[in-house]
This record gives C-alpha cells, sequence and structure tokens, in this order.
C-alpha cells in the first residue's frame, strides 16, 4: 500500500506539473491584458510598462513560467510586494497572494461538497438500494420517477426557484451563504441548506439510477446466488455480499465527483452567493485575474488527483476481490 | 470615473438589466433624492462653491434620521480598491466616502449640493494666478487611532499617487505638480524617502499646493479620494487596498476580498468637524457576490437584514422592473436618478474625414432602438451635448435636430453632397447580447440611409485595448465617459485635446483640432471659474459642430434599497450615496 501511496502522489505532482504548464501557456497567451485593467482612465505607455514590469507579465512566457515554479519553493517579489513561499501567484485584483485568497476561500467550498456528498450518498444510494429490493414494484417507480425528475432539473433553475419559494416568499429560510461554523453553527447549516440540497437533489438522481442498476447486477452474481443457495437470510445476503460487490463502481464515480465539488461548484456557488473555489473561480474570469484563474484550476485538479489517490486506496477497502498491485 | 465604468455598466446590462417599461416613471422626491423624470426636460445640476460657514461641521441634521443599527450593502463584486491612491471608478469612490475624508468635499443639503471645506477650514485660497493654492486645515481632526491629521499627512497622501505600482488613480495633481504626463519620471514618490518640493506645508496645519499653471478648479480636485491624508507611519503599501488607515467616520473591522467586509464606527471621527458625513448607522456590512438578479430578490423580500439592505450602484435588472415599477411600496423604496456617466458613439476621426458623412452617421443613428436594446428610458436620458446636466456650465443645445429613431432621407441628402453616397463604415462592439442587438439596429439604420455597413465584434475583455489603438480600422464605436468633478475641464480636454492621442488614450475617437487645442488651453488658463464654465459651454458646441461623436444617453442611477432606510438618494459620484443614510 505504502508503494501504491507513493508512485501514486508522484504521478499525480506530474500531472499536476503537466497541467500547469498547460493551463499557463493557455492563460498568460490570452490577448488580454490585466495591466491595462488595473493601469487607469489617465494611463500613459510609461505607467503600462511599469505595471506590466510588477506584474512579472513583461518577460516571455516559458520565463514566466519558470518565475511561477521557482515562486511556489522559494517565494516571489513583485514591485513592492512580497508573495512567500510557497507561492502560486499574486493577485493585483484582491491584492493578496493566491495562495492566501484560495486557503481562506476553500472552508465554504469543503462545506458545500461535504454536505451534499453526505446527501448523496445517504439518499442516492439508499433510493437506489430501496429500488433495485422492490424491483418493479410502486417503490421501484416512484424512486426512479424522482431520479428522472432530477436529473433533468438543472441547479441555476432549482436553486433560483427554490431560493424564491423558501428564502424571498415563504421567509422559512435565511439567505443561502456561508458563515464560519466556528462562529455559528446554526447560521453555516441555516445558509448553506439550500445549496446542499440543491446541489444533491441534481446528483442524487444520478447515484439512485447508477447504484440501482449496479445493485440488480451485482445480486445475479454468482456468489450472490451461491449465498442464496447455501441458505443465508435475503438482508444478510443484501447488505453483506451485493452491497459490497455493488459499490465499487459507485465510489468511483463518487470519488470523481467529490473531486468535482472540492474543485468548486461553479453553477451552485454562483447561484447562491456561497464565497468558494468555484464563484472564485468565476470571479477570476469576469476580472482577467490570471493568477487567482490559474490558482483555481490547479486546485480543482489538485482535487481531481487526490480524490482519485484516495478512491483507488478504498477499493480494497471496499471490495475484499480487488488488490492493488 | 472612466469609459471602463461605462463597460461594467454595460456589463452589468448585458447581464440582465434594465428593460423597457411602459410604467416607468420618477420615484418620489423623498424616496428618489429628488429623482427627476426620465422624458422631462433637461434640469442643470450646478454645485454651488460653499463658504467657510458651510465648511464648519456638522453636517445639517437629515430630518427623521436617527442614529444606530446596521446596513447591509449587497455588491456583485467586491470594491477594485479602498486604497485612496488607486480609488477612481463610482463604486470604490462611494465605498472611501466612509473611510476617508479630503481637503474639501461635497455637502448635500436638501438637494442643494455645494463644495465646501472638508478637512480645511475653506475651499481653499489661491494666488499667483491660481498657481499656488493653500489651506488651512481645522483643529480636532483625527484618525481611527485617535491620532491628529496633519498637513503634512495630506502631503504625503498625494506623494504617493506617484508611486507607480500604486496604479488606477487619477492623475491630475500629479500632471499639475510636475507640468509632467509623465509624472513619476519628474518624482517618484515617497518609499525612496524623496519629498515633493512642489507641496510645501509651512506648519502642521497649513498646506500649499505650487502648480506649474494655473487651475481655478483645483477645489474640485482635491476632493477626489485619490488626494486623502495617509500617515505615513501607518502606510502598508500594497496591503493598504484591503484596509485603508481611516481618516473617515469608519474603519475597516474585517475584509475579506470578494467574501464581506465590515465597517464599524471610527473612534477618532467627530462630527463636529465634518460639514458632509452624518455617519448614522453604527456598523456597514458589505456583502459581495451576489447576482444582480439575487440582490433585487432579496431587496424586494427585505426579509430579516435585508430590510436595512441597499446597494451602491447595482442597477435594477430588467426581470423585475415592470413589478417594481408598478408597485407603489417599491417604487417608495426606489432611487431613480441622472448619473455622471455618459455613453457616446466615437467616430474615428482620423478615418471618416468628410464632415457631412460624420453628420449623415448622426442623423441617420437610431438613438431610440439602440436605447430599447439598454432597457429604454431607465437606462438614460437622451442628449445632443457632449457634457452632460451634471456639469457646471452646462447648456442643452441641440445643432442638428435629428430625431431620436434617425432620419434615413436626411442622412442619405447628406450623403450625396458629401460626393460619397455609399461610404463603407466599420462598426464595432463589445460582444454581448445588448450590443448585438445594437449592431442589427444600427446596421440596419444607417444601411437605410445609404451606408454599408461591416460590424465587427470583439471580446469584452479586449474592447477598449482595439478601440485605444491608434490605428484601429473602425469607424464607429461607443464609448462612455463621466466628470471627475462637475467641471468641463474633467470632460472636454482629456477626451478631444489631440495631443493627447496616444494608445488607449481618452480621445478614443482620435479628434485632433489645432483651434480646439488652443482653446483649451486659453479656457484652462482663466482664472474666473463662472467665465471658465461659460467657455467650456461654448467649446462643447464649438466641437459638436464637426460631430466627432453622435452623443446618446446621459445615464441614470435606478436601484431598489430595503424599506427599514431612510436617508437613500443618490451622490453626487452617480451612485446611491451611503452619508445620509440612516436605520428607521
Amino acid at each position: 500500500m505504502l508503494r501504491f501511496l507513493i508512485r501514486r502522489t508522484l504521478g499525480a505532482a506530474l500531472i499536476l506539473l503537466v497541467i500547469s504548464a498547460v493551463t499557463y501557456v493557455l492563460f498568460f497567451a490570452l490577448p488580454s491584458d490585466p495591466a491595462l485593467l488595473t493601469c487607469g482612465k489617465q494611463c500613459t505607455p510609461q505607467l503600462l510598462a511599469t505595471i506590466r514590469h510588477n506584474m512579472g507579465i513583461d518577460a516571455p512566457v516559458p520565463v514566466q513560467y519558470w518565475h511561477f515554479l521557482s515562486g511556489i519553493f522559494v517565494g516571489r517579489h513583485y514591485g513592492t510586494v512580497d508573495c512567500a513561499a510557497p507561492c502560486l501567484g499574486y493577485s493585483f485584483v484582491n491584492e493578496q497572494p493566491v495562495l492566501q485568497t484560495l486557503l481562506n476561500r476553500f472552508p465554504a467550498t469543503l462545506s458545500l461538497a461535504l454536505g451534499a456528498a453526505t446527501l448523496v450518498l445517504t439518499f442516492g444510494v439508499g433510493l437506489g438500494m430501496i429500488a433495485a429490493l422492490r424491483r418493479g414494484k410502486p417503490l421501484d417507480k416512484a424512486a426512479m420517477g424522482f431520479a428522472l425528475v432530477g436529473a433533468s432539473v438543472q441547479i441555476y433553475f432549482f436553486g433560483i426557484v427554490v431560493r424564491y419559494i423558501f428564502v424571498d416568499q415563504l421567509d422559512w429560510l435565511p439567505q443561502p451563504g456561508y458563515t464560519s461554523p466556528g462562529a455559528s453553527l446554526t447560521g453555516w447549516a441555516g445558509g448553506m441548506l439550500l445549496p446542499w440540497v440543491t446541489l444533491a437533489v441534481v446528483n442524487v438522481a444520478t447515484y439512485a439510477r447508477f447504484t440501482r442498476s449496479s445493485m440488480l447486477e451485482s445480486l445475479e452474481d454468482e456468489y450472490v446466488r451461491a449465498a442464496r443457495a447455501k441458505g443465508l437470510r435475503p438482508w444478510g445476503i443484501y447488505i453483506k455480499h451485493a452491497w459490497r460487490g455493488a459499490m465499487t463502481p459507485v465510489i468511483t464515480m463518487f470519488g470523481i465527483d467529490l473531486g468535482l465539488f472540492l474543485g468548486g461548484a461553479l453553477i451552485t456557488e454562483t447561484t447562491f452567493n456561497i464565497p468558494g473555489i468555484g464563484q472564485l473561480a468565476v470571479q477570476s474570469v469576469a476580472n482577467a485575474d490570471l493568477p487567482m484563474m490559474m490558482g483555481t484550476v490547479l486546485i480543482a485538479c489538485t482535487a481531481m488527483v487526490v480524490s482519485g489517490i484516495v478512491v483507488d486506496a478504498c477499493y480494497a477497502l471496499i471490495d475484499p476481490r480487488v488488490r492493488v498491485s | 470615473m472612466n469609459r471602463r465604468t461605462i463597460h461594467l455598466i454595460a456589463a452589468a446590462v448585458a447581464a440582465g438589466a434594465l428593460v423597457t417599461t411602459s410604467a416607468c416613471h420618477g420615484s418620489d422626491g423623498a424616496g428618489a433624492g429628488g429623482a427627476p423624470t426620465t422624458t422631462g426636460p433637461v434640469v442643470k445640476q450646478a454645485v454651488a462653491m460653499g463658504t467657510a460657514a458651510d465648511s464648519i461641521g456638522p453636517d445639517p441634521a437629515v430630518a427623521g434620521a436617527k442614529s444606530g443599527g446596521t446596513v447591509t450593502v449587497l455588491e456583485p463584486t467586491d470594491f477594485s480598491h479602498l486604497d485612496p491612491a488607486r480609488v477612481y471608478v463610482a463604486p470604490n469612490q462611494t465605498a472611501d466616502l466612509l473611510l476617508t475624508r479630503q481637503l474639501t468635499s461635497y455637502q448635500y443639503v436638501n438637494g442643494v449640493t455645494k463644495l465646501v471645506g472638508d478637512l480645511a477650514t475653506d475651499t481653499g485660497t489661491p494666488s499667483d494666478g491660481d498657481r499656488t493654492w493653500t489651506f488651512t486645515l481645522k483643529t480636532g481632526i483625527k484618525y481611527q487611532d485617535g491620532s491628529e491629521i496633519t498637513a503634512q499627512d495630506i502631503k504625503y497622501g498625494v506623494e504617493r499617487t506617484f508611486e507607480s505600482t500604486l496604479s488606477g488613480g487619477p492623475t491630475y495633481l500629479q500632471t499639475w505638480l510636475t507640468g509632467k504626463a509623465d509624472y513619476s519620471a519628474a518624482y517618484p514618490g515617497p518609499w525612496g524617502g524623496q519629498s515633493l518640493p512642489a507641496i510645501q506645508v509651512p506648519n502642521p496645519r497649513t498646506i500649499v499646493f505650487h502648480l506649474t499653471s494655473p487651475h481655478a478648479d483645483f477645489p474640485f480636485a482635491v476632493a477626489m479620494q485619490a488626494y486623502s491624508p495617509v500617515p505615513a507611519a501607518h502606510d502598508t503599501k500594497a496591503a493598504f487596498d484591503l484596509d485603508p488607515f481611516s481618516s473617515g467616520p469608519y474603519m475597516v473591522q474585517s475584509h475579506q476580498p470578494g467574501k464581506s467586509m465590515v465597517l464599524v464606527r471610527s473612534p477618532g471621527w467627530n462630527a463636529a468637524t465634518d460639514p458632509v458625513r452624518h455617519a448614522y448607522p453604527n456598523e456597514w456590512d458589505f456583502q459581495f457576490g451576489g447576482q444582480p438578479l439575487d440582490i433585487d430578490q432579496q431587496l424586494i423580500a427585505a426579509n430579516g437584514s435585508d430590510a436595512t439592505a441597499m446597494t451602491f450602484d447595482t442597477q435594477l435588472t430588467g426581470d423585475v422592473a415592470e413589478q417594481v415599477m408598478s408597485t407603489p411600496s417599491l417604487l417608495a423604496r426606489t432611487v431613480n436618478a441622472n448619473s455622471p456617466f455618459s455613453t457616446y458613439f466615437d467616430i474615428n476621426n482620423k478615418r471618416i474625414t468628410n464632415l457631412k458623412v460624420r453628420q449623415a452617421m448622426l442623423m441617420a443613428f437610431p438613438r431610440q432602438q439602440v436605447r430599447e436594446d439598454f432597457g429604454g428610458p431607465l437606462f438614460g436620458d437622451y442628449t445632443n451635448t457632449i457634457l452632460s446636466p451634471v456639469t457646471n456650465g452646462y447648456q442643452n443645445y441641440d445643432l442638428y435636430h435629428a430625431p431620436v429613431t434617425g432620419d434615413p432621407v436626411a442622412a442619405k441628402k447628406l450623403l450625396e453632397e458629401s460626393g460619397d453616397p455609399h461610404p463603407t463604415i466599420v462598426y464595432a462592439y463589445g460582444d454581448n447580447t445588448q450590443w448585438q442587438a445594437a449592431a442589427v439596429d444600427i446596421s440596419t439604420a444607417l444601411d437605410k440611409a445609404g451606408f454599408n455597413v461591416v460590424t465587427r465584434a470583439i471580446n469584452l475583455q479586449d474592447y477598449y485595448d482595439e478601440i485605444g489603438d491608434v490605428n484601429n480600422d473602425f469607424d464607429l464605436y461607443y464609448a462612455g465617459w463621466g466628470p471627475d468633478w462637475p467641471s468641463a475641464d474633467t470632460v472636454i480636454p482629456p477626451l478631444f485635446d489631440g495631443r493627447l492621442i496616444a494608445p488607449d488614450s481618452s480621445n478614443s475617437m482620435l479628434f485632433d483640432d489645432p483651434a480646439v487645442n488652443a482653446d483649451i488651453d486659453r479656457i484652462n488658463a482663466e482664472t474666473d471659474l463662472d467665465q471658465q464654465n461659460k467657455d467650456w459651454a461654448a467649446l462643447d458646441k464649438t466641437i459638436m459642430e464637426q460631430v466627432p461623436i453622435i452623443p446618446w444617453v446621459d445615464g441614470r442611477q435606478v436601484s431598489l434599497y430595503g424599506p427599514d432606510l431612510g436617508g437613500v438618494h443618490v451622490g453626487f459620484i452617480g451612485t446611491v450615496y451611503p452619508l445620509d443614510v440612516y436605520v428607521k
């Protein structure tokens, strides 16, 4: 297992390096000029040149990328501004090191991701299992009908509608938003409830359908049939044998989705004004804040890569047939 | 207040802002700060010069106002700058009203705006033909930590604006004090230990500015937030932008960029010294990141803390405009007033050199159709002039009497007279849905008059870069401007002085007339402000005889606010003004 983790971590670092290089070239080769955006109304060519120099964007792109990489290990200076290692760049829009802003925004994204993921797993897997157990029965049809509706709605539509009804009109819930759980646990839960539910509803549907089909497949496996033939109790077969086998593909999908959530649920965070990584990414694009765009892409990639490693490691725990080689 | 601000407004509109509403009215004076109608006669909104007596605090009380409570401010984005040296665009200026004080500022009482002494005892004393300006500071003016605001701090605050890393702010004083557009070459700023000799501080309460040319409107220039006092000991350089050391009534308690900011009372601020700020609320709670429609919905529902919420410059969105305008209770808590921002269409004077062709473009231009694309009357009022009603000396005139729907027959006649009845012109625009719709209207109307219009969509991020290219190959493109103070000195020279043409300059219409340039110098040298205002208005007309632009609309600020707030109105910056706001 240790060798596996070391190998995967080194592989992940290589992947992130490649992604960062490609992203850097893509973003920093864009025709937009962030120096011009900050230069102001009475901009002069001399002032523009100074700002470009301070931002470090007057050098060739490969040199800029080298400065970016070396900044991660030794820090950087931008004019009078210091960005201590590990420096992922400096946002001249926020006047903050990129890493500081990312760390500041990450708790909101983490809250959203973990809350929604909990609901997705609980209700998605639960509905799917019930549907599989009651195959062809009204409960199965109801669960799959709900799944179909859930899979069809869009977050930006569903989110706005539930917010309008439950917050603006009925005043049953506070305005969605992020409050640190340390500051107010009820404020945190109240503000995150609608974002959790919205993000979950859309994904619960997928998980319910996926779990159902996986469970049905698993129930037909020979080892399950053998267990039945041996006279084991149905619930024991269902939970102990069929469920564990059915969960492997579900966990794979969950790993990818959790990685996506942790990288920033752009639409959900934007719809509910959750100040997380996703909203930051949208703001960075709108502000042509290239260093911050770069930072949000890197954190999203890191989340995906790390969740991939964790999921791979979990396979062995979930399904004894799987052996990490 | 620049064309990029207009761009932001246009972007907001693109995100789904104002739509046409037949039920559009100016709102009532109490609720809207004397909001005018959108269709009535154009009203001049002059700013008077206050006396030393007007400059004594406190600011006359707002009827019915009381102290206390928390005001929530909902904005789609954080303020791009709070460091006064970098503050220029309207939302930032509005926020800095709460955090900074200046030598002079604008006092708003019962619908009348005056320039008065703020930190200074009056609006300054000129000498040497308006080349030297002397200000005396009041006593008892203090920072957030209770230390005294001194003349040296004001000098240091101005000197900071020379630092090249503190970009984005206005450059009036820097240019006037050094006589050079490239002012940083003459003086790099105070961080290297150098002092600017053009500003003298003979004692802690006296500051003297020595300008290289006469500027009768200098008292207006020092009202800009950029020229606020900064004590050298508290200059945190780049970090100052997130947490400026306050000379105003409030100070930053917390600021998480892009998320939130909380302002609380500054213990050092003394209302008795301040003739322009009330500071009724105890706290300002800023929430950033909401979509404009969500902000409107929150303000309409007004649940919980939203009952005392407002926005500085989020325009009413089209989705709710009709609901708001047709619901008396909502209309009563809507501001609807002129903003200083004008939007117009540049004609590339370097490419379209035939006056008759430019006249034909103006005559054929479908101003009404394009305004409908942006929401109709709530977007702004039609204009035929360069200067807007918020500029002192403004004179309303209409040289060409072009109907707002365009007159293709008259335009065709002008084209025939020009000798080129079917000129090809390139219309460039920022690529969003509103400007796309406008491009169709404009090309249709101009084609009808005989033009062959080629439309060219430009990525919004690159738009001003592209039209700022002095060798651009476009003939017609939109731009915008707002005066930095109510004087044409901040409109006509930056826009129409041909000697300032350079990459990304404000003279994006590339207009260069030696006679106009000479007139600009002559008027700038005048020491009588009234005469100067009259001459700027005359020059406005003279320039428009050459049709360098197609005037379009003077913008409006239309925004909702919570029912438990009072004293909400549009201020001199053109945004919703926080200094008279109170919690009921």
